[in-house]
């Protein structure tokens, strides 16, 4: 059988990519200079880049390609993490950047935009396909996505998507109006809304621990599973985005979008396929599972918190209140500590504890899974009974040894990505005594290899049309109807803040949150 | 065959081994919570190496892979070094640790080296099997030119679920000799073939999207005294994925070591390679692509990711032994 010519070898090529126009809309901000920009050239080192791959930067600022090539050059060169800057390389990568200047709240920029993506992609044999990436103020997504649609820039010859940023909304409602508005210009399977969360390497590995290993899944539930608790800490404060921070806060900063969505991935039911709509109707149904609390029911299950001075680090932190742009009578939480429950046959009466803060004693972000205890103390009862499995002199080993600490298993999505599963050992020596040891899997020493960022990943998933880590308009709507409630109770509140000091671990009502249930925060 | 001497009995050195995590252990008692030792082990990486290009510098460059590889691939490793005469028999035990950047916990693996004299070679399986881990795959690595005409072979390359060679290297075992064993089932690599990975890749990405079946001739230019393994595998990749196509080599005289200097496909696409990069026209485009040098460690991670069978690799292979090269 003759076989049809390929050159292609899928176990050593990267994943094949299209070629296209990326059109970044505010390509002098921040973003594109510190993310975008050095994830792009590292897909282009990598040769991951079709080769007539190109960029089109658009903001207000008057500058020429080669303006901008020099700016973005200082960038990518500044900011390129774990990759070295090769000058021929950038000379080429370089020939595809173009500029063009523009106010996004006039229709004849797009007009512009049209005619240069018709010369780019035409000397850059695109074929025609353009992926806009807005990378502005959220409340110029819905204009820029109708000044594209009223220019027919929407449709071509090729494929057209557009990527947008969180928020995708301040609330349910304007969540529903964005969305709305998108969706007359861009079908919604043409919609990637961006949360860099789900792009981390660890969060994807989430599913592979819990798709691609058969023992884990018959106890991931109710009967073996005792609570869980997600935490996403933040060492720094508000770092100069105090205005910014001041609108938005913990809940919708963190938990509406990063937080409530590592909760979807680590308690939704297997999907049939791994397929960009499988996986998220399956994370979609969970977050319509989880039960939106009534009124009365948020004090005793948010808590929320805002740090005052106190010592990061051996450094000095100021007070949230202290910070540039903050008003001195905030009211705005830094800090939310929150018990959700899951209405499903799974999760039925396990809570989901989730927190997350600012000036933190540290860094990390992880997913605790407790597991219940073993239902027999056989090793305390024999010890108490002095049977002579433990020895009955020393109090110290009596402790330890009635002292079986029930299962844990942590997955670490940052700093150190990996694994540990908690569990009891025999001290070795007479009697039985036990002690908690750990099993540990390290994302990095294990593999070795560099990570791809998560702008990385994303931005290729987009060019190939892979949305699997893009968040869907169902999954938006569902995580702010978890939250809305919370909000809309707060609102009629005034709360005694700060009520925690930087450098500590929150607020004393978070910790008597879990007492009441009986359980304790883990200290990372 | 001869009885193994105590001195290398498998349970000795598992023993060594286990008294090596303990007195690790012992060290770390009392240190911060976080610290401590993690043992890893994905792996068996068994290498045979020459006594001789084991020693001096040759030990240091052979040290260093085998470092970067625990780093990637955290492996047992089990260096078996083949000295030409005598009868000799030794083994010793040590571990290769290293903290990453910025983390309290120190992450180690074990190395285990042997070393034997060709004519004890019969003994080797029933000395490294014991000592591979349990449950991981095992991976042989030929890094050794006296072992490809020892007689048994066979029975050493069985210990492994893949052997990996490089053929550029003198006195590796040639291409013939690796389909004669891929025919047999063996699954083989041959570095020479690693490092055209992303050369390929580059021809692959130009000609994407095109009919190939239009692909009338590729030429491969290359300068130095003969084609390399590397400028044959490249044609024999092209001939057994371009059936249409008529590929030939070609000898430039250029004042440079023996090289792929450049492929020109017709219609439309030329890549000349200088040094470690790629400059391509393809239609309008004229372009620079990376193609970064690979040490021998990035050659031997990217096989160690592939525990199955290569189907490209195997083509090329099968297409390369049938060609003859020109005098």
């Amino acid at each position: 059988m003759s076989r049809e010519p390929s050159l292609q070898d899928p176990l050593r090529f990267n994943r094949k990519t299209p070629p296209c126009t990326v059109v970044i809309f505010g390509a002098n901000g921040d973003l594109t200079k510190r993310k975008l920009m050095p994830a792009l050239y590292r897909l282009a080192w990598e040769g991951r880049l079709a080769p007539g791959f190109a960029v089109v930067g658009i903001s207000r600022t008057a500058l020429s390609d080669d303006q901008f090539r020099d700016h973005m050059r200082e960038s990518v060169s500044k900011y390129l993490e774990d990759s070295p800057f090769d000058e021929e390389l950038w000379k080429s990568f370089a020939q595809g950047l173009f500029y063009m200047a523009g106010d996004v709240d006039d229709q004849g920029t797009y007009q512009r935009l049209a005619a240069c993506l018709g010369e780019v992609g035409n000397s850059r044999e695109t074929g025609g396909n353009v992926l806009f990436y807005l990378s502005t103020q959220p409340s110029q997504y819905a204009p820029i996505a109708e000044g594209i649609g009223a220019a027919n820039l929407a449709r071509g010859e090729g494929w057209r998507r557009i990527i947008i940023e969180k928020p995708f909304g301040h609330d349910l409602v304007s969540a529903r109006e964005l969305n709305g508005r998108l969706q007359k210009v861009f079908d919604e399977s043409e919609i990637y809304r961006i949360d860099h969360y789900l792009g981390k390497e660890t969060v994807q590995n989430i599913l592979a621990f819990r798709f691609g290993n058969g023992i884990f899944e018959p106890v991931w539930n109710r009967r073996y599973i005792d609570h869980v608790q997600i935490t996403g800490a933040e060492s720094i404060g508000v770092e100069g985005r105090g205005a910014y921070y001041q609108e938005a806060g913990a809940l919708r900063d963190m938990i509406q979008n990063h937080l409530l969505q590592v909760m979807a991935t680590v308690a939704m039911e297997p999907s049939a396929a791994f397929s960009a709509d499988a996986v998220r109707d399956e994370r979609a149904k969970l977050l319509r599972s989880i039960h939106v609390m009534r009124p009365e029911e948020v004090p005793d299950n948010v808590v929320p918190g805002q740090y005052g001075a106190g010592r990061v680090g051996g450094e000095t932190a100021p007070a949230f209140r202290q910070e540039k742009g903050v008003n001195p009578d905030s009211q705005t939480e830094t800090y939310v500590a929150a018990t959700f429950f899951v209405g499903n046959w799974r999760w039925a009466g396990v809570p989901f504890y989730i927190r997350t803060g600012k000036s933190l004693p540290k860094r990390v972000t992880e997913i605790a899974i407790h597991f219940r205890s073993a239902p027999l103390a056989v090793f305390r009862n024999e010890a108490e009974e002095g049977n002579g499995i433990a020895d009955p002199d020393s109090r110290e080993t009596h402790a330890q040894s009635t002292e079986a600490v029930p299962n844990l298993l942590i997955l670490r999505i940052q700093p150190e990505e990996g694994i540990s599963l908690k569990f009891n050992s025999k001290r070795p020596g007479a009697g039985m005594t036990l002690r908690p040891v750990s099993m540990d899997f390290n994302y990095g020493s294990s593999f070795g290899e560099r990570s791809p960022s998560a702008y990385e990943t994303l931005l290729l998933d987009a060019i190939v049309g892979d949305a699997t880590l893009y968040t869907r308009q169902d999954m938006v709507e569902a995580s702010w109807q978890v939250v809305q409630p919370i909000l809309d109770y707060w609102s009629t509140q005034k709360f005694a803040f700060p009520n925690y000091a930087a450098g500590t671990w929150g607020p004393a009502a978070a910790d008597a949150m879990l007492a009441r249930r009986g359980h304790a925060w883990r200290r990372p | 065959m001869t009885p193994a001497p105590s001195s290398v009995k498998p349970d000795r050195i598992l023993a060594e081994l286990s008294k090596l995590w303990t007195a690790s252990a012992q060290q770390e008692k009392g240190k911060q919570a976080g610290s401590g030792t993690l043992r890893a082990c994905a792996m068996t990486l068994i290498v045979f190496v020459d006594d001789e290009a084991g020693a001096g510098n040759g030990s240091l460059v052979l040290g260093e892979t085998l470092i970067r590889i625990m780093r990637s691939h955290p492996s047992r490793v089990i260096v078996v070094r083949l000295s030409a005469d005598g009868a000799t028999l030794e083994s010793r035990v040590f571990q290769q640790c290293w903290t990453p950047f910025g983390h309290r916990q120190q992450i180690c693996c074990e190395q285990v080296e042997l070393t034997v004299s060709l004519s004890r070679l019969a003994d080797i399986p029933s000395i490294v099997g014991p000592l591979a881990a349990p449950d991981v795959p095992r991976i042989v690595w030929i890094r050794s030119s006296r072992i490809a005409s020892a007689p048994d072979l066979a029975d050493v390359l069985a210990l492994g679920d893949k052997m990996i060679v490089d053929s550029a290297r003198q006195g590796a075992p040639a291409s013939a000799d690796l389909r004669v064993l891929s025919n047999a089932g063996f699954l083989v690599a041959d570095l020479a073939w690693t490092r055209l990975t992303k050369l390929r890749q580059l021809l692959a990405r130009l000609l994407d999207g095109r009919d190939l079946n239009a692909v009338r001739s590729v030429t491969i230019e290359f300068s130095g005294a003969e084609a390399t393994a590397e400028v044959r595998y490249l044609q024999a990749w092209l001939r057994a994925s371009l059936a249409s196509a008529v590929v030939d080599l070609r000898h430039v005289d250029v004042l440079a070591p023996s090289m792929l200097n450049a492929i020109r496909i017709d219609p439309g696409v030329t890549v000349r390679v200088t040094g470690n990069c790629a400059e391509y026209e393809a239609g309008s485009l004229k372009q620079h692509a990376a193609l970064s040098e690979s040490s021998e460690s990035d050659l031997l991670s990217e096989e160690l990711n592939i525990m199955t069978r290569d189907g490209v690799f195997e083509r090329a292979l099968q297409r390369m032994t049938a060609w003859t090269p020109r005098s």
